[in-house]
């Protein structure tokens, strides 16, 4: 557990017979960035929700570093959840209401945060704010005197893409200077997929899968689809003949992950066997594909 | 639970609509007490009848649960619903009792320092315009001030169980009026006579906050006792607070 901040096991929320969260066991790791992925609706923030207590758990364990008390826990993890603030109070008030809530005593806390997420200098009250300095006042927030972790909630949610780019390099560089741990919830896998080191994909309320940031781009990398008349024979064809070591045969598909450059030789050697080739593609998975296999299909994830 | 305390106080006194709402409260007040010393009275400078600002207090305090307490109310407790302000504080460990018990604690400090400056400024004003008050008029203000404060505290808290079991706003500051301004108190008086109600529990009617806070009154106007009273508004208060406490653990905050 030294290395393990927070665990979840068969973590279960129903309301009435919906199960919203199903037996999620999720593990985060110490200097993780841990991307949890899911469509609109899958469970993501459900799961917040029961980590940060803000739901009660209907089945299932918590387990967070630093005893068994999870609200003495909890006051090491800074969290967004929907950014929500004084709507009267200008950002420097409302952080600095935060401060005192969490005993920070330094003043100069607030125009730090402030300065990092792009706000200082605002004096306008919370309610005259756009969604994108929303975000950025909740990201601020979070990161209010450096927890250890930081949980976000679709945190580039209504950012511009200067905005976007400016809260993942955020995330890396407080990730890689201080080594603070990051659950960042996102149902944009392309943009989770520049910063995180390991996801969780979850739908329906099930977390269906974890993988590492290496496993993923492992299992979306380039192949080589060949449409012929036999599989079977087209394969010991080109093992025998050029040791192609990545195949796997779908019906009369071959999909090859090595040796991607020689199409031409592999179509020869076919020919020659007489197997007859119908089409020669290159193929790349999509992350946002790999993800709609998983969860079975849907919409945009 | 002090940095919380702190926080709530340093959030409220920078909500600016609250200092145009008491400023506007302040000169509504001269306006209302120049007309009741030199309209209602007739009083020309330097002929006020002894006990004019008692008599006035007992005309118009009545409004002071509804005026101050309805604007503390939202300020202490609905407007952390208004800004899902209770997801934050949880989030960060705090409990849910603690939450309460710090919202109680506000409730009371600010009732406190708002009612307890009502008859200061009331005697203030009575002053300038020419009708000073006795000191014991000032003391008979601040018993009609003690139990319209108890009034508008026990509306509090009981809209204080709206506020945590259905988190609506709306909700929670319609009880508060409905309750500060008797309308409940007279219902469940009147129920509480039932024969069938009163044959069972003949002291249900004396622990209503209208009823306990005139006994309070009462108590302080003639020095009689005030144990009695006082243990039962306490209970009020304390009964209130776990169902409050209840309430909220009950309910998912919403976001």
């Amino acid at each position: 557990m030294a290395d393990v901040l927070l665990q979840t096991r068969g973590l279960t929320k129903k309301y009435g017979e919906f199960a919203a969260l199903n037996d999620v066991s999720l593990t985060l790791r110490r200097g993780d960035i841990y991307g949890l992925v899911g469509r609109n609706g899958a469970g993501k923030t459900t799961f917040f929700k029961c980590v940060m207590g803000l739901a009660k758990s209907t089945a299932g364990q918590i387990e967070m570093v630093g005893g068994q008390n999870l609200n003495a826990a909890r006051r090491s993890i800074g969290f967004m959840i929907n950014p929500a603030f004084f709507p009267y109070l200008g950002p420097r008030q409302n952080l600095s209401y935060l401060c005192k809530v969490k005993g920070i005593s330094a003043k100069t806390e607030p125009d730090r945060l402030l300065q990092i997420v792009g706000l200082q200098g605002v004096k306008k009250p919370y309610k005259s704010f756009s969604l994108g300095m929303k975000q950025r006042l909740g990201i601020a927030g979070a990161l209010l005197g450096s927890p250890p972790i930081i949980v976000l909630d679709e945190p580039i949610n209504g950012l511009d893409p200067q905005g976007i780019a400016d809260i993942r390099n955020l995330i890396s560089q407080i990730n890689q200077q201080l080594g603070t741990t990051f659950l960042i919830s996102s149902h944009i896998l392309s943009e989770l997929d520049l910063v995180a080191t390991t996801f969780g994909f979850i739908e329906q309320g099930r977390l269906v899968k974890e993988i590492s940031h290496t496993d993923l781009h492992e299992n979306t990398r380039r192949s080589l689809l060949i449409d012929v008349n036999s599989g079977e024979k087209a394969a010991a064809v080109l093992i025998e003949q050029m040791h192609i070591d990545q195949l796997s045969v779908h019906g009369n598909r071959l999909v090859i992950g090595s040796q991607l450059d020689k199409p031409n030789e592999m179509v020869r050697h076919l020919v020659q066997a007489d197997v007859e080739v119908y089409s020669v593609m290159h193929q790349q998975t999509t992350l946002e594909e790999y993800f709609m296999r998983l969860i079975g299909g849907g919409n945009n994830a | 639970m002090l940095n919380y305390l702190l926080a709530e106080i340093y959030r409220i006194l920078h909500k600016r609509s609250m200092y145009i709402y008491f400023g506007i409260l302040a000169v509504f007040s001269i306006l209302l007490i120049a007309v009741a010393i030199y309209v209602l009275e007739g009083v020309t400078a330097g002929d006020a009848p002894a006990g004019i600002i008692v008599s006035y207090a007992s005309t118009f305090y009545g409004m002071i649960p509804l005026l101050l307490g309805c604007y503390l109310f939202a300020a202490i407790y609905t407007d952390d619903l208004a800004s899902k302000n209770l997801g934050n504080l949880i989030g960060q460990g705090m409990s849910r009792m603690k939450i309460v018990l710090g919202k109680f604690i506000l409730l009371v400090l600010f009732c406190v320092v708002t009612f307890g400056l009502a008859p200061l400024y009331t005697a203030a004003i009575f002053t300038v315009l020419g009708a000073a008050p006795t000191l014991a008029d000032v003391g008979n203000l601040y018993i009609i001030v003690v139990q319209q404060a108890l009034v508008a505290m026990g509306a509090a808290v009981v809209a204080s169980i709206v506020v945590y079991g259905l988190q609506r706003p709306t909700f929670a500051l319609v009880t508060f009026l409905l309750v500060v301004l008797g309308l409940v108190g007279q219902i469940l008086s009147i129920v509480f006579s039932l024969d069938a109600v009163y044959s069972l529990a003949p002291w249900l009617t004396d622990c209503l906050m209208l009823f306990i806070s005139g006994q309070v009154a009462e108590a302080l106007a003639s020095g009689t006792a005030l144990l009695s009273p006082l243990i039962r508004c306490i209970l009020y208060f304390a009964i209130a607070i776990t169902l409050s406490i209840l309430a909220f653990r009950q309910k998912e905050l919403e976001f």
